[in-house]
């Protein structure tokens, strides 16, 4: 059937879901700039770890000190955030069959990111601003380095209002009736937190451009700390947040799972809204001035509150996809459920190896880390780099990936290509991140620093010599960086090859199968029950309880281990 | 048909009763964080690891001039690696330790199982203390003085490292900044 | 799983905290300004000058 005229909106054959095309091309264009920035960043960070390797310290250390600027910052805060601001005009447009309010505003967002991405890269590559991604004063930067940060920063905060306004007009114009789908509301949570990041990070770059222009005599290096910080790491809980809702998502889109419960899941969320942002503070444990009672406070997230709704959502789910899974028919035994599961599809895979990655690798150790007194045997050691690998590569990468497999038919309405590359994506990209972190970690528990071009201390006459196992860990690590990098590439080739070369998907092609209702199926199967002892998700419930037991093995081996240091008071 | 991308299908979503496997998990969970916070609380009476988080304002030239009084009373010998003043303060009283690009000095010299009132400080931008290979690991700021009460337990050869990047170029840098402090038995 | 509801009941008061955007982001600013930025800043400026 012909049109003369192209409406508003499509129906999207893969999804079902209402799409409003101006929406829509803007979801494209922060979804190609973010993977464009994934692999820029990327190979900065492929410089780095081929010079952090002791037998091949690739990189001069002037150039080392660049590439690790680079790479902090374009995978750390540009790649990532243009992606979430793909999935926020996602959620709140095409979720809800839904246009975008003032499109005007979103290219403005798109633009200014741009423009202040590139000013930031220009001066990197001038070579003047290798103050890292944190820029610590009085370390100083060119003042475009901080001038672009503060464009990429107000740009994602037009972002953050035009998603706010969009989800007014869909209430406003009843594209949805009730409550937010919980994914928007986990688009709600990351959003809040971002204006957080956000005016914390203005509040902080604004006065540290003007001294770098000499319109300011002094900033206070400690209280540039814990603003920035404010800006730092809540920056990476919009992260969490974000990749959490593509878990629910994913599990919903895969499976047909539904929210255990709507009440626990939003719950947890609020507890994130309160108090996911005080946990910035367990960067300022080992700082002086500031008091127990703030570190303490602070760190713990509120008495783990934020710790809580974290373990919540671990648990709920893969506890929705073992609830779907057993009412279709899966309900033999503990993990039926899971070996039965797809996974040969990388939205599945991807998304399951998110999930375990930042649960056992990055969150347990984040937890640990973070306690006011372990702090002082990890603080800018490579446990760091190696902690954060673990929950921003093989957590929130890994998941942002694996929901692009879905998103490219949807958005780019092309089928995937290279598929059997697709499908092994996951795997490489998650076992490169996942022994990445492990050995580094091994190596800063091993006393190993970071940000050093050469941990040899070569010609020096104090040098001190780590221990040839730490040495030997941060080889291995950084072995499986480039597996890790492999693994990024392969992603960066499915997703162009599709983007420019997959088959095409009709607008009014036959729309594909939907995942069959759990519930609809579990009525007909004429059961009563699922699960093991009243326990819905059994097996899921043995996961978590290994990784508790893990936490609670690895809290009390830390604190012996900071038992046989020298006394400190 | 209820997903996670669709509205709840129970407006009365608040109400619903919660299924046992998240009640008992919360429970657990929440019992386990209570028991985290109470115990990081708690070792600051029970644990000999505690920052004193004692600080002071100060100014490089204040510092310096502690540091440089300590050395002129305390030089006890020449270093064997690099020729410099070897400082032994005696137990109990004030050390003065700078970290400045890229060093940090004096070397300085404890006696083990004897407590040491440390004082740090940066002479230009922020470092990271790193003792080696007790890895015990601390920031350092340019016009704030920290003071530690330290109580070495071992004897031997300890290294100071940097871990926070002070920058720096090819010859010389955050990598090659380096410190030392002998434990005598 | 899910009871039956009429639809006189009201949302509980959690489901409508829940469901107000601005008030969420509100508390989400307040709180972590409050206890992490201020209280944190308070702690630098109240930092005695050395002897």
């Amino acid at each position: 059937m012909s049109t003369t005229t192209i409406s508003e909106y499509r129906i999207d054959p893969v999804s079902g879901l209402k799409v409003n095309r101006t929406a829509n091309t803007l979801v494209k264009w922060n979804a190609f700039a973010a993977v464009v920035f994934l692999l820029v960043g990327g190979l900065f960070g492929l410089g780095v770890a081929l010079t952090r390797m002791p037998s091949v310290q690739l990189l001069s250390p002037e150039f080392f000190y660049l590439a690790l600027t680079a790479h902090g910052l374009i995978n750390l805060a540009v790649w990532i955030i243009f992606f979430e601001m793909a999935v926020l005009y996602f959620l709140g447009a095409h979720v809800l069959g839904n246009r975008l309010a003032t499109p005007r505003w979103a290219w403005a967002q798109f633009w200014l990111m741009l423009v202040g991405a590139a000013l930031v890269a220009i001066a990197v590559l001038g070579g003047n601003s290798s103050v890292m991604m944190t820029s610590y004063v009085p370390l100083t930067a060119e003042p475009h380095f901080y001038l672009g940060l503060i464009l990429f920063a107000v740009g994602a905060l037009i972002g953050c209002f035009v998603f706010l306004g969009t989800l007014v007009i869909a209430k406003r114009e009843k594209t949805y009736t009730g409550s937010l789908p919980l994914v928007v509301f986990g688009g709600v949570t990351a959003t809040v937190i971002a204006v957080f990041t956000i005016v914390s990070g203005a509040l902080i770059l604004i006065p540290t451009f003007l001294w770098s222009v000499g319109l300011i005599s002094h900033i206070d290096p400690m209280m540039y700390r814990v603003v920035w910080w404010g800006f730092g790491h809540s920056s990476q809980q919009i992260n969490v947040v974000t990749h959490i809702s593509i878990w629910y998502l994913i599990a919903s889109l895969v499976f047909g799972a539904k929210p255990m419960s709507e009440k626990v899941s939003r719950g947890a969320f609020l507890l994130y809204i309160l108090f996911l942002q005080l946990g910035s503070a367990h960067h300022l444990l080992s700082d002086p001035g500031l008091t127990s009672a703030w570190k303490v406070f602070n760190t713990s997230y509120m008495i783990y509150l934020a710790v809580l709704a974290s373990m919540i959502h671990g648990l709920t789910v893969p506890g929705s996809i073992e609830v779907a899974q057993r009412k279709k028919g899966l309900d033999a035994g503990l993990f039926t459920w899971l070996r039965k599961a797809p996974w040969g599809n990388p939205i599945f895979s991807g998304m399951f190896l998110s999930l375990v990655g930042f649960g056992f690798i990055g969150g347990i150790t984040g937890v640990v880390m973070s306690v006011e007194q372990i702090n002082m045997i990890i603080h800018n050691t490579m446990y760091l780099p190696g902690h954060f690998h673990g929950t921003l590569v093989a957590g929130t990468t890994m998941a942002f990936m694996a929901v692009t497999y879905w998103l490219i038919p949807v958005v780019f309405q092309r089928k995937i290509a290279l598929t059997g590359m697709a499908k092994l994506q996951p795997y490489v990209f998650s076992l490169g991140a996942w022994v990445f972190s492990i050995a580094l970690m091994g190596a800063g528990t091993m006393g190993v620093q970071r940000r050093h071009a050469d941990i040899t201390f070569a010609g020096q006459p104090l040098a001190y010599q780590y221990p040839e196992i730490a040495k030997g860990l941060m080889d291995l690590g950084e072995i499986f960086a480039v597996i890790m990098t492999v693994g990024a590439v392969m992603f960066i080739v499915v997703v162009l090859a599709s983007i420019f070369k997959g088959e095409r998907i009709a607008e009014d092609s036959a729309p594909w199968p939907k995942v069959t209702d759990a519930d609809v199926e579990f009525e007909k199967s004429g059961k009563k029950h699922i699960g093991i002892g009243g326990m819905e998700a059994p097996g899921t419930f043995v996961l978590a309880m290994i990784l508790f037991a893990t936490i609670i093995l690895y809290y009390f081996i830390n604190f012996k281990y900071l038992s046989t240091v020298w006394g400190m008071s | 048909m209820g997903t996670s991308y669709t509205p709840p299908t129970n407006p009365d979503w608040w109400r619903e009763p919660i299924e046992r496997t998240e009640l008992v998990w919360i429970g657990l969970s929440f019992a386990w964080c209570l028991f985290m916070f109470g115990w990081m609380i708690g070792w600051h009476w029970i644990g000999n690891q505690n920052m004193s988080n004692e600080t002071y304002k100060t100014t490089p030239e204040a510092f310096a001039q502690k540091v440089s009084d300590m050395q002129a009373k305390y030089t006890v010998r020449k270093d064997d690696a690099t020729g410099e003043d070897v400082v032994a303060p005696p137990p109990g009283t004030d050390v003065y330790l700078a970290g400045m690009m890229w060093q940090w000095r004096p070397i300085l010299e404890f006696q083990k199982d004897k407590t040491y009132r440390l004082h740090m400080s940066s002479l230009d931008v922020g470092h990271g203390f790193s003792l080696q290979p007790e890895n015990i690991n601390f920031q350092v700021y340019p016009g704030y003085e920290q003071v530690l009460n330290l109580t070495p337990n071992k004897s031997g050869v300890f290294s100071i490292v940097c871990g926070e990047y002070c920058g720096g170029g090819d010859t010389m840098g955050h990598h090659t900044m380096l410190g030392r402090i002998y434990v005598k038995e | 799983m899910s009871e039956s509801t009429s639809s006189e009941v009201k949302p509980h008061a959690m489901q409508k905290l829940l469901d107000n955007n601005w008030l969420l982001l509100l508390l989400g600013i307040v709180v972590p300004a409050v206890f992490y930025t201020l209280w944190g800043l308070w702690d630098i400026i109240n930092i005695p000058i050395a002897k």
